[in-house]
């Protein structure tokens, strides 16, 4: 399917919004998960992790390519109209779930950081106020929210380092190497999680001009964000002792509790609200992907998922209880896990399988 | 165009009253405590100590302190906001002292609810009381002048530039949970109408054992800290007094296994400035600095393992001697190491470096 020229974005682009697309609310707390049973080697499994996450990369343009298109367009021709559409259905509402996993974490954070008596559903429909207004300006503001959030709080992502580097423990990291290779494995798969993101490609490759000439910026800016988190980790590790991490929900946002300044006592508020800009540009992006499918699956207006999507976020936000939450965070990674890591490339074989056929027939 | 208008003005109005949706803490309308007590009080209970400075128009701040008994740290601050004007908050805390009784049986409870608590920083300063901490904190003299505050940047000038080795809320927490340490805590006393630090308190596990006086804090700040201010009096053999300020020091430990054993060496490097050179002969001698260097060396080597001999005795590792050899045997086990600590093999090498003598030879 063409896109009008008018609405596509610059190849370069697509690096802020694979950036956009990997830095969540995971950052914050993928520490404690990835060394639950890895120790201080999990640091190992992110670079791992980030190696599967650029193969993916690579899948993915493979199969777009081909299809010249979005996942619909490689559905639909793969597997006709119907039983594609329920495929994309699929891959669609795991987008908007993966919205309300990220919006929740989120919302949990300001209740225990900032305002404990808050009521969920004010904060959520006031971060989906915002992101309506982003996603309704089309796919081009989209991107423009991308790039705000990737320039904005990167300084301070990366500055911020220098406060716990000072007070850091290098050798709290040895003797590398000391875990099973089963042990090593959940680390990965655990950074598996907070790496993914990267699937939104899917949707969006029809809306890069030159696409093909936009892969090198989309495996550079998966090698930064990998980057980010292997320092993200090695800083919470070398910070903190083994077992301080295992009881720290949010260590990222622990470590901020050590900047005093003067004019300002305690820096977390600054941190968590200037997090709102990075949290709403990656829930645009996700709105945007699952309801530009929606779109095209159902040949309805976008507006109107987006609208019924963001108003049930908002009742499922007041509505959930602990356990659920759970439950759901548990549900999107396995899906992730299995729609992209194991589905994607088999769509991609089948694809090449039935291409050599019509060449041959 | 008009009903855009409106719709603008509507929602201008709704974000604005937002404002009073989202629970705000008004300045001169809260009690911002900054220090806090704890005593033991017998039967479960504990003494809380609360200190909070009350600012009147055109009067200089007094400050305030309250004590209340209760089973758990919170309770106590409930109780104490049973009896206080405005809601206390606990954003600006910058340091909470262990009565003596409390720290013999173990803070555990209280450090937790400190972690715990979000608005809480991690660099507050905690001190060990050499007898009680509500005594402390209610002397008179400090009526006018915020008593908390005196104690935070007391010690922290003193961590800055003299010889008591860093501590705060993290570092506790940090050798607390790391596997094979024990934690430290500065020692302050109240003397008359005075507070002094008199030296540091060594913890086994999270209970105050015994104390190291300020004589041997020197050397103790330079087996834990990397590079600080000091001062340190020696008195060499034939009676000269030399006085060395401590520019830089670097500390690096050495593991060996031997025989399934641990040995450890410690090297020791300081580079240091003469303060004070007086000699018994009532007349100015020449500086033998290759003598001099010499012989505080072997001073500071006899003192170390001194201390460290003390540690052993009582099974304390204030050092992280455990830590350092779990980084080098893969099949570190707790048990065996408590086995081998007391008769572990310690060696301790120093080379003091006089670098300056001042404006005169």
């Amino acid at each position: 399917m063409q896109v009008n020229k008018r609405h596509q974005v610059s190849p370069y682009l697509v690096y802020f919004i694979v950036y956009n697309s990997q830095v969540g609310v995971g950052i914050l707390g993928f520490q404690r998960t990835i060394a639950a049973k890895a120790g201080y080697d999990a640091w190992i499994g992110v670079i791992v992790a980030g190696c599967f996450v650029q193969v993916f990369i690579w899948i993915m343009y493979k199969l777009l390519e081909k299809a010249d298109g979005d996942i619909v367009d490689v559905h639909s021709k793969v597997f006709g109209n119907i039983l594609g559409s329920v495929l994309s259905f699929i891959i669609m509402i795991y987008y908007w779930l993966a919205s309300v996993s990220v919006l929740l974490g989120f919302i949990e954070i300001i209740q225990v950081w900032m305002f404990p008596t808050l009521p969920s559903w004010i904060i959520c429909s006031l971060i989906l106020g915002l992101v309506y207004y982003c996603v309704s300006g089309g796919f081009r503001i989209v991107v423009g929210v991308s790039f705000l959030s990737f320039i904005f709080p990167q300084i301070m992502l990366i500055v911020l380092y220098i406060f716990p580097l000072r007070e850091a423990h290098f050798t709290n990291l040895l003797p590398i190497m000391n875990h099973s290779f089963n042990d090593m494995f959940d680390a990965v798969k655990n950074s598996m999680y907070t790496l993914a993101g990267t699937e939104a490609l899917l949707m969006f490759y029809p809306f890069i001009r030159d696409a093909k000439s936009s892969k090198k910026f989309a495996h550079l800016a998966v090698l930064f964000t990998t980057l980010l988190y292997t320092v993200s980790a090695i800083v919470s590790f070398t910070f903190y002792s083994e077992s301080q991490i295992k009881e720290t929900i949010w260590p990222e946002l622990s470590l901020i509790k050590i900047i005093r300044l003067s004019y300002l006592e305690r820096f977390e508020y600054l941190y968590i609200s200037m997090y709102l800009i990075i949290v709403s540009a990656l829930l645009a992006l996700l709105l945007w992907c699952s309801t530009r499918g929606l779109k095209r699956i159902l040949k309805k207006k976008q507006k109107n998922f987006l609208i019924i999507l963001s108003l049930l976020s908002v009742v499922i936000s007041q509505l959930i209880n602990e356990q659920f939450k759970v439950v759901l965070d548990k549900y999107v990674t396995q899906m992730n896990l299995w729609i992209f890591y194991g589905y994607i490339p088999i769509l991609l074989i089948i694809l090449t399988i039935l291409r050599r056929r019509k060449q041959n027939g | 165009m008009a009903n855009r208008t409106l719709i603008g003005i509507w929602v201008t109005i709704f974000l604005l009253s937002g404002c009073s949706l989202i629970p705000t803490n008004i300045v001169n309308q809260i009690n911002m405590n900054q220090g806090a007590g704890y005593d033991w009080a017998g039967k479960n209970t504990i003494k809380g100590t609360i200190t909070f400075p009350i600012y009147k128009k055109d009067k200089p701040s007094t400050t305030e302190v309250k004590i209340s008994l209760g089973e758990t740290s919170k309770e106590i601050w409930s109780n104490i906001n049973n009896e206080s004007r405005y809601p206390l908050v606990s954003g600006q805390l910058r340091v909470v002292l262990f009565g003596e009784s409390l720290a013999k049986k173990g803070i555990t409870d209280v450090v937790d609810t400190l972690n715990r608590d979000p608005s809480i920083g991690s660099i507050i300063q905690m001190a060990v009381v050499d007898g009680d901490a509500s005594e402390l904190l209610k002397i008179e003299k400090f009526k006018t002048e915020n008593v908390s505050l005196f104690v935070q940047e007391m010690l922290d000038q003193s961590m800055k530039s003299d010889n008591l080795p860093e501590s705060n809320l993290q570092t506790y927490l940090f050798q607390f949970t790391q596997n094979g340490q024990d934690p430290y805590l500065p020692l302050i006393k109240q003397i008359e109408d005075n507070i002094k630090i008199i030296g540091i308190a060594i913890l086994k596990d999270d209970r105050y054992v015994f104390p190291i006086f300020m004589e041997d804090a020197f050397t103790l700040k330079c087996l834990v800290d990397k590079y600080k201010q000091g001062l340190q009096r020696f008195t060499l053999e034939n009676g000269e007094m030399v006085v060395l300020d401590n520019l830089r020091s670097k500390v690096h430990y050495q593991v060996k296994i031997n025989k399934g054993r641990p040995e450890f060496t410690i090297n020791l490097k300081m580079k240091t400035r003469l303060q004070e050179f007086t000699s018994p002969k009532k007349k100015r001698v020449a500086l033998d600095k290759k003598h001099i260097q010499k012989e505080i060396a072997g001073q500071l080597e006899k003192n170390s393992l001194k201390l460290i001999k003390k540690f052993q005795k009582h099974g304390v590792d204030p050092l992280g001697l455990g830590a350092k050899y779990r980084e080098h045997d893969r099949s570190f086990n707790k048990k065996k190491w408590k086995r081998f600590y007391p008769t572990a093999k310690v060696h301790v090498h120093v080379n003091v470096n006089i670098k300056q003598t001042g404006t005169v030879n």
